[in-house]
This record gives C-alpha cells, structure tokens and sequence, in this order.
C-alpha cells in the first residue's frame, strides 16, 4: 500500500513535469514486456538491460540539452531543423485551438517547404498534452527505440537472438542514430512507420493465416502512405522494397520459377532499355533527382558534386534539365560512388568533421559484412532477406540520386542504415561461426574424429 | 537497548535504510519548490510603448517598455508584425514599425508560441496632414444609365470628391477603354450615356514617382483617368478629360507652326478646332487663320516608339504653315498653360483636329 502510495505521488509528480515522458516511457515498458515474454531469461536479461541502458542514455542527453540551453533562445537544439518542427507545430496547435499567434508565424505555419504529415501529428500530440518542447525530444527517442525492439523480434525470430541483439546494440548505439532518435525530427518516426511496414511486408509471406496476410497487406498499404505524407519519396520506397523483395523472396524459395526468372529480369529489363519512351522518362526522372541534389549542394555546410561541371553553371539549376543520357549515366556512377565513400579524408575540413570518421568506419564494416550477410540470410530467409535488401536498395537510390550535401548525406544515409545494418549483424554472426567452425581456428583443440590432419 | 539493533532498525523501530531514503524524499520537496520558484519562467508582460502615436506614413522605430522580455519575441500592432524585436534587456525593446496605415491598434507581445501579452489600442497612427487644394475637374459621367444618371444635377455633393458645378447634355456613351499600354480607344455601352459635367473637387497634393498629383477617391486627378463615383444607389463612372485650376481660363492667342506631311497640313483650315478630350465645358484651341503652305523638302522622319520595338521610319514630303490660333489658358507661374501643358515659345504639341493629327511648335503667346 505504501510502496503504491508512493509510487503513485512519484507518477503525479514525473506527469506534471512532463506528461509526453510518462506515456512515452509506459508504451515502451509495455512494448518490452510483450517482447521480453517470448525472450529466454538469458535473453531477457540482455535485452532489457541493453533496452533500459538505451533509454537512459537517451533520457541523460535531452535532459542535458534541457539543462545547458541557451535563456535566450525559447529552447534548445541538437539540429537547426528542429526548430522549425518545435515552433511550427506550436503554431499550428494554436492556431487550430484559437490562440493567438503572431502574423508572421500564421505565413510559416503552411509554408510548403518542410510541410509533413509529422508536424499535424506533433501538433495533435501537444493539444492533448500541452507545450512539450524537449517531451517531443523523448517522443522520438521512444519511437525509435520501439522502432529497434519491433526490428529486434522480428530478426530475433528469423535469424537468432544473437544477430538480433548485435543489430540492436549496432542501431540502438551507432552516434548519427543516436544523435538523431533524440531530435524533432522526422527521421524517427520515419523509421518507426518504416519499421512496421517491413514487420508488414514479411507476414503477407509468413502469416499463418488468410486473413492475417490480408490484415498485413492492408498494413502495408497505409504505412506506405503514411511514409510518403512523411517524407517525399517514402511511399516509392516502401512500394519499391515490398514489390520487389516479395516476390524476390518467394522465388528464391522456389528454385524452378527462380532459375528462369534470374534468366528473364536482364532481358525484360534491355527490351525496356531501348524503349525510347522508357528511355525518356529515365531520363527525366534523373533530371529531377539532378535538381534536387544540385539544391543540396547549395545549402549551407561543406557539399561534393557529382554532375559534370557545365550543369553547375547556371545558379536556378535549369542546366540539368539539359542533362543528356552520357552525362545522367556518370551521374548516377558518381551519385552511388560519393554515397558509399563521402566523407573521404581529402573531403574532411574541419575538426567537427573528424567526428564523423568512426561512424564512417563503422559505416565501412557494414558494407564489408553485407554481402556475407546476405548469403548467410538467404540461406536461412530468403524472404525477410529480399525485403531487407530491396528496401535498402531503393532508401540507398532515393537518397545518393539527391544528396549533395555531406552532412545530410550521412544523415540520410541513416535511412538505409536499419536495413543494411541488420544484414550486417548477420554477415557478422555467421562470419564469427564460420571462423570458430574453421579447423584452424582450434590448433590446440582436439579434433573430431574422423577430421584429417 | 541499542541505537541499531541486529535487523538495522533504529531503536528498534525503523529501518535505518529506509529511515534515511524518508529523509531524502521528504527533503527533495523543499528542494523541487525551490528550484521551480527559482527557476520558472517568468510570465512576460507589457507596459507602455514610446511613442505611442506616430504619423503615417514612415519607417518607426518604437520603444516597448514590459517585465521579463526575452530576445526571441515578437510584437504586433494587431495585425501588423513588429519588423525585428532589438532586445535591448528584459524591459525594453526595440520594434520598427513600417507600411502601417493610420488608426488605432492593440499592442500585441508574442513568445516563440503565442500571443502573451496585450495593451488594448495601446497605439495610435495618424495620417500626416495633407496640403489640400481645389481643382476644377471637366469630364463626363460615362456609360452610365439609370437610375444614376438622373441623379447628376448642378449641386450633386460627391462624398470624398467634391460638387457638380455644370452639366450637359447626354450624348450617346462612348468610354476611353485601354486596351494596350497607352492605347485608348473609344467604346460604346448600349442603353447607357454620357454626361458632360464639371465637377469643383476637393484633392490633396501627394507626392507620387517623384512629382505630386492632387488625389482624390484614391485616384490621381489626372486626364483619362476613370474616378469610381459614389452616388445614391450605386457607382457611377465619371472620366476625366481636362484637369485646370479654379477661375475663368483666359483667352489667348497663340502663333504655332504646324508641320508634317504636306497631305496632312493642307487638311489645316481656319476655323478648326482641337477636340482632344474636348466637351462642351472644355474647349480646345480654334485656328483663326492659317498661312499659305511652304513647302520644305522630302525628309525621313524617325519616330520613337516603345522602347525596345523598331522605330518607324517614314519617308516624307514635309510641309508647314503657320497658323494663329485662340484657346482657353491659365496663366501660371511658368506662364500660359493650356490643356494642362505649358504653352512656351519653342514647346511642341499635338494638335487634334476632326479628322487629322498634326505636330505643332509654339512661336509666340499674346494675351488678347
């Protein structure tokens, strides 16, 4: 009874302060209780701890951004973004309640550029629970963190606990990630939508029953609408990633419609190649991708090109609309070229930059592990392996035909990161069995019998 | 009796550990209301603003006077945003205020959210005195039917213009239309009339693009220009055709000489009359006599036109003739004016006859 008492002031007193944190930490508990119950207790143990120590991490940073911000400023920051999505969705809550607002905010509130589904939903949120400044700080850290747990069962179920749990601890913790689940950003609600839509895309195969792959396909359909309200692009991705990884998945478990279909796709593909209608709207789609990272080179911060010089010359980007199929193709080589190497050593100019070389590592060894990953994963799902990889795939292509700039670069980049990494946990885990299953690897161990010296 | 028995209870009762965790929460809630007293915001608010009445219009900067101002506000005079918010400290700051029409506005402080506080019509901005004078404006009342057109009498009061001083006969309507930059052409309504009328309107002089035009009904009091008439029952559309001082016009006669195609200066005869944006109240000037035709030379004549488009290049058989003509004139302080332009020896004009166009140059002015 005391314990309840006070535990229940405790509550009160955590809710006044921030109610957002409250339901945000009671989803997560109880989203962790539903995952912890098929976990083994050594499993359990790892998992929440790795969860609660992730969480706490999260909770130490925005309480610190809290603490150390600047009076003069309404609050603080870790990304110049953030503020739009803090003050506009004030505005826009207020306008929707009838508060007053200053003139000017009433012209940025439906300003087109940045408009997202995610600022309605933030302004919902702060009408019910009023102004969370830093509650939407750990909004985000809980979906992303959710976002982990959902991605964590799921491979958990697949491919083991322990590439479930290295996946994780990778996410959970690689310092882009981290820095940005704890943003007003879009990034990780983004990821959380995204996240379902894969959990989705995998149960329209392995769904026990009909109506559940009914339920998981009409899943897929809203969280691709929903991912495209959130981001441009969103809903190609998630169209993109399902169409393709599907079916790619399911033959790949069928051998004899697989064979001719790997014989098929290139000759399919070089009939629609000299299409000049397919050519031409190749073309222009590129053009438009050229638009856009040509307006990401000329953003603030230290930017890479990747067109050829003469589309740079004309400063309202008309040039690229120009563009010939020659030029597009060295486009699309060096687009793919920057978004696997930027920020290369030649390309780092300040010491905040040098921040970014052990992620950059880090980002390397994902690469290295990925196709050990997908071997390894084919071998053991093929379909949850072609979801991973066709919705890498297209994230990949969204981002490095628009990119221009290297710290939205790698921002973005995080996009491909939650499928790629998973991949990678699995290149990692069957590449450590493999190297302890080598003969070599015990020279002082006995040999099993029958083995040849 | 121990102080701490076997089982850490103290004097037997309470458990050392749990003794000490009491203590701590119950002193954290002295601690926690400390810091919120401490550090809460504090709620801003506003006190005076200096000045609190500008005249408009101009660029102003206003001093706002409030407790706990934070550099990121924002003021507005009800609708009109504050342009920047120049923190001075957490009382004062600084707001410039531009393009704000007179009236009385609230003094309106935000945050980075919302409105926080308010000084109603806390701010007042007077529209600058403006030097008024009086026009004599002779035009007609176009395409106008009734019920309107029986309104127009001698005496109308027009709000915000002035009174109808002379009418004349309606004639069948015929509006100056644009239908290009600076082409005007003549269009009929059907069922409907012109009114020639002088109207005594009351306008202020407004500097506009440099110069000053005398405004009146938010429109400048300048030829051709079409005035939104407000009558009882509705609007009615009155076109300017001449713009001159109050007063009876003189009577002058000017010497010109008139020169162009010799096709066309042959057309010039006495008794012909300048119909430019003339009515019944307006007269233009009158040829009383004109000198036999010389003849001077074939000539090419460039005519500039818009800027950017090919000049019109005529080969002619150019001819002049003198003329001496009589017409209605202000004397001003630059001397005869007629029509609204200067009659200068040496200035050029266009004279309208009924069925030509001629360029003229003046030679000689003389008062009769």
């Amino acid at each position: 009874m005391k314990v309840a008492i006070v535990a229940g002031v405790i509550l009160g007193v955590l809710y006044t302060l921030s109610p957002l944190t409250v339901l945000c930490l009671a989803g997560l508990t109880a989203l962790g209780w539903l995952i912890a119950r098929e976990l083994t207790p050594r499993e359990r143990a790892w998992f929440s701890t790795l969860v609660a120590f992730a969480v706490a991490v999260r909770l130490a940073a925005i309480s610190a951004l809290f603490l150390l911000a600047d009076p003069s400023k309404p609050y603080a920051n870790l990304f110049g973004d953030e503020e739009l999505f803090k003050s506009r969705t004030l505005w826009l809550r207020n306008i929707g309640l009838g508060v007053s607002v200053s003139p000017a905010d009433m012209i940025y509130v439906f300003d087109e550029v940045g408009r997202s589904s995610y600022l309605y939903l933030l302004a919902y949120i702060q009408a019910l629970v009023g102004d969370a400044p830093y509650g939407n700080n750990v909004l985000n850290a809980t979906v992303f963190v959710a976002a982990v747990m959902m991605s964590y069962w799921l491979i958990r179920r697949v491919f083991g606990g322990i590439t479930a749990l290295a996946g994780a601890i990778l996410l959970l913790f690689v310092p882009s990630l981290l820095s940005w689940s704890i943003s007003v950003l879009k990034e990780p609600l983004y990821f959380f939508v995204a996240s379902i839509e894969l959990l989705a895309a995998f149960y329209i195969a392995r769904a026990p029953r009909v109506w559940q792959r009914v339920a998981a396909a009409a899943i897929v359909v809203l969280t691709a609408i929903a991912l495209g309200s959130l981001r441009v692009g969103g809903t190609e991705l998630a169209v993109v990633g399902t169409l393709v990884g599907l079916p790619a998945g399911l033959l790949a478990t069928r051998p004899r419609l697989a064979f001719p279909t790997i014989i098929a796709i290139p000759i399919v593909i070089a009939l629609a190649a000299v299409q000049p209608r397919v050519q031409e709207r190749t073309l222009r789609a590129l053009q438009y991708t050229a638009f856009q990272h040509w307006g990401h080179v000329g953003t603030p911060g230290y930017s890479y090109k990747v067109l050829d010089a003469r589309l740079y010359a004309d400063m309202g980007r008309s040039a690229v609309l120009s563009m010939t199929y020659p030029e597009a193709g060295r486009y699309v080589v060096r687009a793919f070229w920057n978004f696997v190497t930027v920020p290369r050593w030649s390309q780092i100019e300040s010491l905040s930059a040098l921040a970014y070389l052990p992620e950059q590592a880090l980002w390397y060894s994902i690469l290295i592990l990925l196709p050990i990953g997908v071997v390894a994963g084919m071998r053991r799902d093929p379909v949850l392996t072609c979801l991973l990889i066709a919705h890498g795939l297209a994230a990949s292509g969204m981002v490095a035909l628009t990119s221009g700039n290297i710290g939205t670069l790698i921002r973005h980049r995080g996009l491909t990161l939650p499928y790629f990494t998973w991949l990678a946990a699995i290149g990692a885990c069957s590449l450590v069995v493999w190297l302890i299953a080598r003969p070599s690897s015990r020279p002082f161990g006995p040999r099993p019998s029958g083995e040849p010296a | 009796m121990t102080v701490v028995d076997d089982h850490g209870r103290l004097f037997g009762r309470w458990n050392v550990v749990d003794a000490l965790v009491g203590i701590v929460l119950l002193g954290l809630i002295p601690l926690l209301y400390g810091g919120y007293v401490l550090f809460r915001p504090q709620s801003a608010s506003l006190v005076s603003i200096e000045p609190a009445r500008i005249q408009a219009p101009g660029d102003v900067d206003v001093t706002i006077h409030g407790n706990n101002l934070r550099p990121y506000m924002r003021v507005s005079f009800d609708g009109v945003q504050g342009r920047g918010f120049l923190f001075s400290d957490a009382t004062k700051a600084v707001v410039r205020v531009a393009e704000i029409p007179p009236g009385v506005y609230d003094v309106i402080l935000y945050d980075n959210a919302q409105e926080r506080a308010r000084i109603p019509k806390g701010f007042e901005v007077v529209a600058a005195p403006r030097a008024q004078t009086q026009l004599e404006v002779i035009g007609a009342f176009t395409a106008i039917a009734e019920p309107l057109a029986s309104q127009v009498k001698v005496d109308l009061q027009i709000a915000g213009l002035g009174k109808v001083t002379r009418v004349g006969k309606a004639e069948p309507s015929a509006t100056r239309t644009a239908v290009g930059p600076l082409e005007l052409v003549n269009v009929p309504s059907a069922s409907a009339v012109n009114i020639p009328a002088v109207i005594l309107a009351s306008c202020a002089l407004v500097p506009r693009g440099g110069s000053v035009s005398c405004m009146a009904l938010d429109n400048a009091l300048i030829r051709d220009v079409v005035l939104t008439v407000p009558l009882s029952g509705g609007n009615a559309l009155f076109q300017i055709d001449q713009v001159r001082p109050t007063g009876t016009p003189s009577t002058v006669e000017m010497r010109a000489r008139f020169s162009g195609e010799r096709a066309v200066v042959e057309r010039v005869h006495g008794g012909d009359r300048d119909i430019a944006r003339s009515n019944e109240f307006a007269s233009g000037a009158e040829v009383i006599s004109v000198s036999p035709v010389a003849r001077t030379g074939s000539s090419v004549i460039v005519t500039a036109q818009q800027p950017g488009s090919m000049p019109a290049i005529t080969a002619g058989d150019i001819a002049t003739v003198e003329v001496v003509l009589r017409l209605p004139a202000f004397q001003t302080v630059d001397g005869w004016s007629y029509q609204g332009q200067p009659m200068k020896p040496g200035r050029s004009f266009v004279f309208h006859g009924r069925d030509y166009e001629v360029s003229a140059t003046v030679l000689a002015v003389t008062s009769k």
